[in-house]
């Protein structure tokens, strides 16, 4: 017998203590897709591999569409953080991989 | 055997009550509410039926797919299995990114089980063979190239599907159902010419978008998918410009952005699968009875859409 699903709409604060603290933090929470998946590269493409740079938005596709550009650029997803102020949305972070 | 059709409202509808209706069956005829199983990609009806079964406490269980959007079967089946009484969600295939599922497994797994299976063919009844072995099967005649809001519900002799209070009785008018009916006569005349035209043109499109455009996510199964459709995502562009820059050119596509939908999520599928939701547009190919100038659309679009994702990123201030 298997455990019915947990609620997929609960936050699991836990795994916050495993993401690094942030270089960069870019305050993308007034834009839409893909704003801030460009305004990720941008700060990725003009700093070195291996800066860990958080993206905080409140735009849905930011969690789907920052891990996504990641596997598309050899980045690594790192995970998520609370916006660094403690405002609305999530704080998406990501260490850079090789420039471009 | 199908021994019962309903119809309904479209294939949301119908993949719903079809769902609901093996639920409360079941129920009705045992002690317990049985279990639901769904995968992560399923249509969002199905979705929204797994919402309101767990809101009233009965479990719910959600099967992940993996990056082609593809559940496993076995896996499936353990989980059913696993649930006792249970009814099982069970997708031929994703009508947005096209993958073919591994439905005919399930179905012969679960066959003589406590398990009662909704085969979900609203992508693509009329189009592709539909296996046999489910309680009920729902269908959407826009997948056959008919007219939308006409879904179809069938039922099994051996399903448990009951009808639930109040019926289901949507307003439908006789010339949707007829003009359905010549529609899937027409596709299954020519289904295999149909399927290996298509096939070929998706191919193609999968193959030379990625050379034309740079950052470019294909996501879907590049072999086992529905000959027809075909989804991409440009990075640093948006869904809505781009559908909109290809209307004015005359090409009508879909998207799974969420800039593009009415929700303003973005599509759940892409999402399950880790493919990039921004800048998606969905391509689902008529059969030629029905556009003569499939080829020439597909020209078309091989041409215009390198510079749409172009100017759409000049806009958005891409790198």
């Amino acid at each position: 017998m298997t455990e019915p699903d947990a609620n997929p709409f609960e936050p699991a604060d836990s795994h916050f203590a495993s993401v690094p603290t942030p270089d960069v933090w870019l305050d993308e929470r007034g834009a839409r897709c893909p704003a801030p998946v460009i305004a990720l590269a941008r700060a990725a493409f003009t700093r070195p591999a291996g800066t860990v740079v958080a993206v905080m938005a409140i735009d849905p596709a930011a969690g789907t569409d920052i891990p996504a550009w990641c596997r598309l650029k050899g980045a690594e997803y790192l995970g998520e953080l609370p916006p660094r102020d403690g405002g609305e949305g999530m704080a998406y972070v990501v260490r850079t991989g090789a420039a471009e | 055997v199908p021994d019962g059709l309903h119809l309904a409202a479209g294939g949301g509808h119908a993949v719903a009550e079809g769902l609901v209706g093996l639920l409360e069956g079941m129920w009705a005829a045992g002690q317990a509410p049985p279990a639901l199983v769904v995968s992560s990609v399923d249509h969002s009806a199905a979705l929204r039926v797994a919402r309101w079964w767990r809101s009233l406490g009965h479990p719910v269980h959600t099967v992940n797919v993996d990056s082609v959007g593809s559940f496993d079967a076995a896996e499936v089946v353990e989980l059913a299995l696993g649930s006792g009484p249970s009814v099982v969600c069970v997708q031929l295939a994703n009508g947005e990114v096209g993958t073919l599922q591994p439905a005919q497994d399930v179905l012969a797994q679960l066959a003589g089980t406590e398990s009662f299976t909704l085969l979900d063919a609203t992508a693509c009844a009329g189009r592709i063979p539909l296996p046999s072995g489910w309680s009920a099967l729902a269908a959407d005649a826009t997948s056959w190239c008919g007219p939308r809001g006409v879904g179809v519900l069938l039922t099994s002799t051996s399903s448990p599907w009951r009808v639930r209070e109040p019926a289901l009785e949507p307003e439908l008018a006789v010339a949707p159902m007829v003009a359905a009916a010549a529609a899937l006569e027409q596709v299954l005349a020519s289904r295999e010419v149909d399927n290996a035209h298509s096939f070929g043109l998706v191919a193609r499109l999968r193959r030379e978008l990625p050379l034309l455009v740079d950052d470019l996510d294909v996501p879907g199964d590049p072999d086992s998918r529905l000959p027809h459709v075909l989804t991409v995502s440009a990075l640093y562009a948006d869904g809505e410009s781009i559908v909109r820059r290809l209307d004015d050119l005359g090409l009508a596509v879909g998207s799974g952005s969420a800039c593009a939908n009415d929700s303003g999520e973005p599509s759940h599928v892409l999402a399950a699968m880790g493919a990039l939701t921004g800048g998606n547009v969905r391509l689902v190919l008529p059969v030629t009875a029905a556009d003569p100038a499939l080829d020439q659309a597909v020209d078309q679009f091989l041409l215009t859409f390198p510079d749409v994702v172009r100017s759409v990123r000049t806009m958005m201030g891409a790198p």
